[in-house]
């Protein structure tokens, strides 16, 4: 039988989606029974004429957010042809962080780093703006999802996605090849809960905290919730099935799985989870000042509820649209 | 030089390409390594509460996350005012020390070995999977110890891509005996493993041919940094940034908070990358020698401004390495050896972590100390000398962030040598596959981090175009 011809695609990534492939480590080997990777820049001299050369595509795994035209173009370009198309990790799937740029203007982002920087001259040029750019491809006003520039089948969350869900990923593909069972558009390999639901730090019944605090301030309990320590953790409104190692290191979940089943703007959610979730201590008795006063502890809201998920927020997505 | 037009034949690029312009007559005049995108953390890190850049700053990079991740935490350390306490800073080095492995065993036998082990290989058999054909026991053996460094950096960091650990003070998991004896048992059989390696290279890079092949790469006479401890031994997780002149003569040593009387960056409209150069030294242009402040780091960078390892075994390497290519060594392609010399200091530094008792202590974190508001933070990265620059206001939330990062350093050097090796290979009329896989192994030698060099995408399908003194694209690789 002939091997799933996949090739592995490039937009804005960082390389750890790609890493996280080789870290299946003696399972790699498993796949290539059954895959024939194609192009997969990273680890293969390839250039991008190969992709034209091949005569199908079984399946394209997507990676990174969309940020530049070029980028664009080879994802579509790739998706026309493709059978079975993957989002990736974060990026592809809600943005991930490079996303965050999204809350600013590209000559802002382009004046930071060439000219403000203190390491930088005054006289810097910028690329691709400045005269003599060789070509220099700009770059497009936002990071965009995958999922927004072509159809996308499977999406496999994280950041980068965990080992067992890239397992199940080949799984499913496995599968597909073997025996032809048709692949569920738009599943998500991951639980359809929250990480709250399978998380095994106690948590009381009544979350009820003295004040918010940041996870710099006070010596963490390694067994107790975070939102009881009052500490910030995205569990409540990020998708289950990481196998938590950041919580389960100490450290409060910043919501790289995305939002579960049915959660479309998770800061929205955020904010009403923990208006119902968390009490603060005689809450009852606070005036509005003083209520405000405790939520404004919270330190950047908008950078941390959506650390992995600006691709989702909706006033981004209506700016979006006004432009 | 006119701006140069696109063929629309080639609407399909790279996220890099290096561009060779051509004269009248046909010969190289220049050539360019240009990166191509961009992602601008410098800006939105500002905001977020600087606790959090260690967890942020990671996606700067997932091929060298640990690196980031590091450099952010000793910078955010220093902002708090907290020194760590000697188990965590032991914690962080042991895991940093796993780290350097992954990297380095990803770059010389993923990226950079099939070069060496299939050299007569078709392009698209040029690859680990092809090494994997031809030699699946060694991949086999590869993953394997892939597998042992990852579940350290895993015990360690919470994560192996995009680790989580580091907080102010301290880090946020402590190492119990049980976690200690796996790491004790996976460290022997790394250091073994990277023994084979060097041993490995060191038949490869010993045969006349390639003894031939690696004289004919130019040596580029430029300056050299690394981080070194007291006895300018290499030191990856912390110590004074030490530059030698292209003689090998120490000419500075600083600390990292004062990065900025050192060095500084010039940008150019071609590239999403900068230029950085020893300030005191000057910047005039792609140049190299003693009155150009361009220098190198990474594996070279490092082994020529120590004066050893502080472990027995990396240090014999050290020597066998002067004795093969001098001190301080300008051959690109030398590289490649100092990397795998340092994947063994790296495991027998890993395994005297592992063997050290502190290791298990309690005590990981330490919150107390007096807020400063600004810190600089610097390691050595697999690929150089790391730096990253924070300013907050008195809640600690960010408000400065400057980052400058190995492949950055890097990039002048690369321009030029692109240019020198250019030059020598390309004909002024034929230009084969192997020439152009000559101008590939100059900048894969680097093991150029393009992810890192403006915090944008990684290291994949560089373009190779071959431009005529009409601006016409002639030839594309």
């Amino acid at each position: 039988m002939d091997k799933l011809i996949a090739v592995i695609i490039p937009g804005e990534v960082c390389g750890g989606c790609d890493v996280s492939l080789v870290n299946l480590h003696e399972d790699l080997v498993g796949v290539l029974d059954f895959v024939d990777i194609a192009y997969w820049p990273i680890a293969m001299d390839v250039k991008e004429e190969d992709l034209e050369d091949l005569d199908r595509i079984d399946v394209a795994i997507f990676q990174g957010s969309v940020r530049t035209e070029k980028q664009r173009e080879l994802i579509e370009y790739v998706a026309e042809k493709a059978k079975i198309k993957v989002a990736y990790g974060s990026c592809a799937c809600f943005g991930g962080v490079p996303s965050l740029a999204d809350l600013y203007e590209v000559m802002d982002l382009l004046r930071t780093a060439y000219r403000y920087a203190p390491s930088n001259r005054e006289d810097n040029a910028i690329p691709a703006i400045s005269e003599g750019s060789l070509g220099l491809p700009k770059l497009e006003k936002f990071n965009y999802r995958v999922d927004e520039v072509v159809d996308i089948d499977l999406f496999v969350p994280g950041c980068p996605p965990p080992k067992d869900i890239i397992a199940k990923l080949f799984g499913v593909l496995r599968e597909h090849w073997e025996t032809g069972k048709p692949i569920t558009r738009g599943y998500v390999f991951a639980s359809t809960k929250s990480l709250c639901d399978s998380c095994s730090r106690e948590k009381p019944d009544v979350i009820s905290i003295e004040d918010f605090v940041r996870p710099s301030q006070r010596v963490i309990d390694p067994k107790k919730c975070f939102l009881a320590q009052g500490i910030i953790c995205l569990g409540p409104i990020s998708r289950g099935g990481c196998g938590a190692p950041c919580v389960n290191s100490n450290v409060p979940c910043r919501g790289c799985m995305g939002p579960p089943e049915g959660v479309l703007d998770p800061g929205a959610k955020m904010v009403s989870a923990l208006a119902s979730l968390v009490k603060i201590m005689d809450e009852y008795s606070l005036s509005d000042e003083e209520l405000v006063e405790h939520v404004q502890k919270i330190e950047d809201p908008v950078g941390l509820f959506y650390r992995f998920t600006m691709g989702l927020n909706r006033l981004v997505r209506l700016r979006r649209a006004e432009k | 030089m006119s701006v140069i037009r696109i063929d629309p034949a080639t609407r399909l690029e790279g996220e890099a390409e290096i561009k060779i312009f051509l004269d009248e007559k046909g010969k190289v005049k220049e050539a360019y390594f240009q990166v191509v995108e961009f992602r601008g953390f410098e800006k939105f890190c500002i905001g977020r509460p600087v606790e959090e850049l260690p967890r942020i700053v990671t996606r700067i990079c997932g091929v060298c996350p640990w690196a980031h991740h590091m450099a952010s935490a000793k910078a955010v350390d220093k902002i708090y005012g907290r020194e760590p306490t000697i188990t965590a800073k032991k914690i962080r080095e042991l895991g940093y020390c796993a780290h350097i492995l992954d990297s380095h065993t990803i770059h010389f036998y993923v990226l950079a070995a099939p070069d060496f082990l299939l050299p007569d290989a078709r392009r698209n058999e040029r690859n680990i999977i092809g090494v994997f054909k031809h030699n699946p026991e060694l991949v086999k053996n590869v993953l394997k110890i892939r597998g042992m460094v990852t579940k350290i950096e895993e015990l360690i960091g919470g994560k192996a891509i995009h680790p989580v650990t580091g907080l102010p003070g301290g880090v946020s998991k402590k190492i119990d005996e049980t976690d200690r004896k796996i790491i004790l048992e996976h460290a022997k059989e790394i250091l073994k493993f990277s023994l084979y390696t060097v041993d490995l290279l060191r038949s490869i890079i010993e045969k006349k041919e390639v003894v031939e092949l690696i004289e004919r790469f130019d040596n580029l006479k430029t300056y050299y940094a690394g981080l070194v401890d007291r006895n300018n031994r290499v030191n990856f997780y912390d110590g004074m940034i030490r530059v030698v002149d292209p003689k090998g003569r120490e000419v500075f040593k600083f600390d990292s908070e004062e990065y900025l009387d050192y060095i500084a960056e010039v940008s150019v409209p071609w590239s999403y990358t900068k230029m950085p150069y020893l300030k005191k030294i000057g910047w005039v242009g792609l140049k190299d020698g003693d009155n150009s402040g361009v220098y190198r780091v990474g594996p070279l960078g490092r082994l020529n401004a120590s004066d050893g390892f502080s472990t027995p075994k990396a240090n014999e390497y050290y020597n066998w390495f002067r004795d093969l290519f001098g001190k301080p060594a300008h051959n690109t392609m030398a590289y490649h050896v100092a990397r795998v010399i340092e994947m063994v200091y790296a495991s027998e530094r890993l395994l005297e972590l592992a063997e050290d008792e502190e290791i298990t202590s309690n005590d990981i974190i330490n919150l107390e100390g007096e807020f400063r508001g600004r810190g600089v933070g610097v390691v050595e990265a697999p690929r150089g000398l790391l730096i990253h620059h924070y300013e907050t206001d008195e809640k600690a939330i960010t408000r400065k962030v400057n980052l400058i990062i190995p492949t950055t350093m890097n990039n002048p050097s690369i321009n030029i040598d692109l240019t020198r090796v250019a030059t020598k290979f390309l004909g002024s009329s034929s230009v084969d596959e192997a020439t152009i896989n000559r101008v590939e192994m100059t900048y894969r030698a680097y093991d150029p981090c393009l992810a890192c060099s403006t915090h944008m995408v990684g290291n994949r399908g560089v373009l190779i175009k071959i431009i005529n003194s009409d601006d016409k694209i002639i030839a594309v690789w």
